[in-house]
This record gives C-alpha cells, sequence and structure tokens, in this order.
C-alpha cells in the first residue's frame, strides 16, 4: 500500500524561499532540474531589462527623479493669508531640500508621500508592483538605481546616472515586470506541488 | 497622464526604422514560454519541445495579429 503524506516541507517557507530566489520553492521540494530552469530563465528576463533599459528602469514607488524620497507640503497662500488645503507633490534634487522642502517658513512639510499617500505613489507606477514579485533582486537593483539618481557633487540638479527613456525604457520595463510576475506564477505552483498529497 | 500608460497610446512602430525593437519581444516570449512549460509539464523532459512549440505559436500569433492590424490600417487610411 503506497503511503500517504505531504512534502516535509511547510508551505510558508516554500512561498518565502520562492520569493527570495526564484525558483527555490521549487530547490526546496527536491525539484532541482525545475528549479533551475524556471528561476535561470526569470532571473535572465529580469537582468535582460536592465541590461536594456539601465539600472534607473528600477523606480520604486516614492522615490522622485533624483532619488530623493518624494514629499508632501501644504503651502502657505500669501493670497488668502492661510495654509493650502491640498498637499504639493515635490521631489527633492538635494539632500537638503529632501530634508526641508518648504519654499516658505509658513510652509508645512507632511513628510513622505509614500507614506502618507502610498496607492497614490503606486498608482503612479503600477509596473513595479510586477517587478517586486522578482523578490530582493528588485530591492538591491532600486537601492542601486536610486543611488545612481543622486545629482554628483559638481552638477547639482543633474542625476549622475540619467534615466532612459522611449522604447528602451518601456521594453526593460516591461522585461522586469514580467519576470516578477512569471515568478508569482512559479511561486504558485511550487506552493501546489508542496501541498500535494504523495 | 503617467508615462506607465503610454506604451498602450504609442505603440512599437514596427513598419520603421530601427526595426530591432520588436526583436527584442522574443527574448521575452521565450522566456515566458519556458516558464510556463516549467510550470506545467508532469517531467522536465517534456519543457524543451513543449516551451519551442508554445514560443513558435506566441510569435507567429504575434506576426498574424500585427499583420492583420497593419492591413486593418490600411484600409481606414
Amino acid at each position: 500500500m503506497s503511503e500517504i503524506r505531504r512534502s516535509s516541507v511547510s508551505l510558508p517557507a516554500v512561498v518565502i524561499c520562492a520569493w527570495i530566489i526564484p525558483g527555490g520553492g521549487y530547490f526546496l521540494i527536491g525539484q532541482r532540474a525545475r528549479a533551475m530552469t524556471a528561476g535561470v530563465a526569470i532571473i535572465a528576463l529580469f537582468l535582460s531589462g536592465i541590461a536594456v533599459g539601465g539600472i534607473r528602469i528600477m523606480d520604486p514607488p516614492g522615490w522622485g527623479q533624483y532619488g530623493y524620497m518624494t514629499q508632501l507640503v501644504q503651502r502657505f497662500d500669501r493670497r488668502r493669508q492661510q495654509t493650502a488645503d491640498e498637499y504639493t507633490r515635490i521631489e527633492p534634487s538635494s539632500a537638503e531640500e529632501s530634508r526641508d522642502p518648504s519654499e516658505d517658513d509658513r510652509d508645512q512639510p507632511s513628510g513622505s508621500a509614500l507614506i502618507h499617500q502610498p496607492m497614490a505613489e503606486l498608482a503612479d507606477k503600477p509596473w513595479y508592483v510586477g517587478q517586486i514579485l522578482c523578490g530582493p533582486i528588485t530591492l538591491a537593483a532600486s537601492a542601486v538605481s536610486i543611488s545612481a539618481a543622486h545629482p554628483s557633487a559638481g552638477s547639482p540638479g543633474v542625476e549622475t546616472w540619467p534615466s532612459s527613456h522611449s522604447r528602451s525604457w518601456e521594453i526593460g520595463a516591461l522585461y522586469t515586470a514580467v519576470a516578477g510576475m512569471l515568478n508569482l506564477l512559479v511561486i504558485i505552483d511550487a506552493a501546489h506541488r508542496a501541498g500535494q498529497v504523495h | 497622464m503617467t508615462i506607465a500608460y503610454m506604451i498602450f497610446f504609442d505603440p512599437l512602430p514596427i513598419w520603421v526604422k530601427p526595426w530591432f525593437w520588436p526583436l527584442l519581444l522574443l527574448p521575452l516570449c521565450l522566456a515566458v514560454a519556458v516558464v510556463y512549460k516549467c510550470v506545467r509539464c508532469r517531467t522536465m523532459d517534456q519543457v524543451p519541445r513543449e516551451a519551442m512549440g508554445l514560443f513558435i505559436t506566441i510569435v507567429l500569433g504575434m506576426i498574424l495579429t500585427a499583420a492583420a492590424l497593419a492591413g486593418l490600417a490600411a484600409i481606414m487610411d
């Protein structure tokens, strides 16, 4: 009589491992050939996207063009002599502006746009939802991208590594986002296989 | 209009130079075919043949769709 048992690896462990390393979920349940094939295909697609569009295609929500966190400010309306009801979105171009984005002493900085309006920030950069599914490789690439966006000391207001535009940006973002969505497919399948009764 | 949606309003011009942009869709199709067949196939021995079949199907489908849309655009012009 055949033994009826589930995979010895826990489902959350498979899902987390599959997100951390594309194909890692398959590896954990012992399907190494499947893990290598899927993982190499996904990582190659992700890196190809960066190769086509440059590292600056990693454009995380909440960070502006110059690699500083987008800030919200309630401007002081001089005509009405009161603080405006609406927030103004500021993309700082220097560390100083990032710390204090107000232009007038009576402006009221409200902090990071990512914290106060996370959904609005995410809706502005929806491709990142696909990209983040690729795991920590996305976070690492985003950190490099943010660092590369900071203006150099000699040329304020100019990005150290300008972001690509037009087709190269589109293809790069498409590659990386599709890589993330393929990883989601692989995560779900690895979890399904881990939960199957043998 | 945010840049996120521009690809749908300003698609790749496949009929003018530089003509290499559409070729960049081939690695994308290959990766999709390989990963999809990794998920679907019972044994990994089947994956290379099945993935190649899916890759060819996707590419042919895109070529036929592009030809049909180009024909439609020519008629409407």
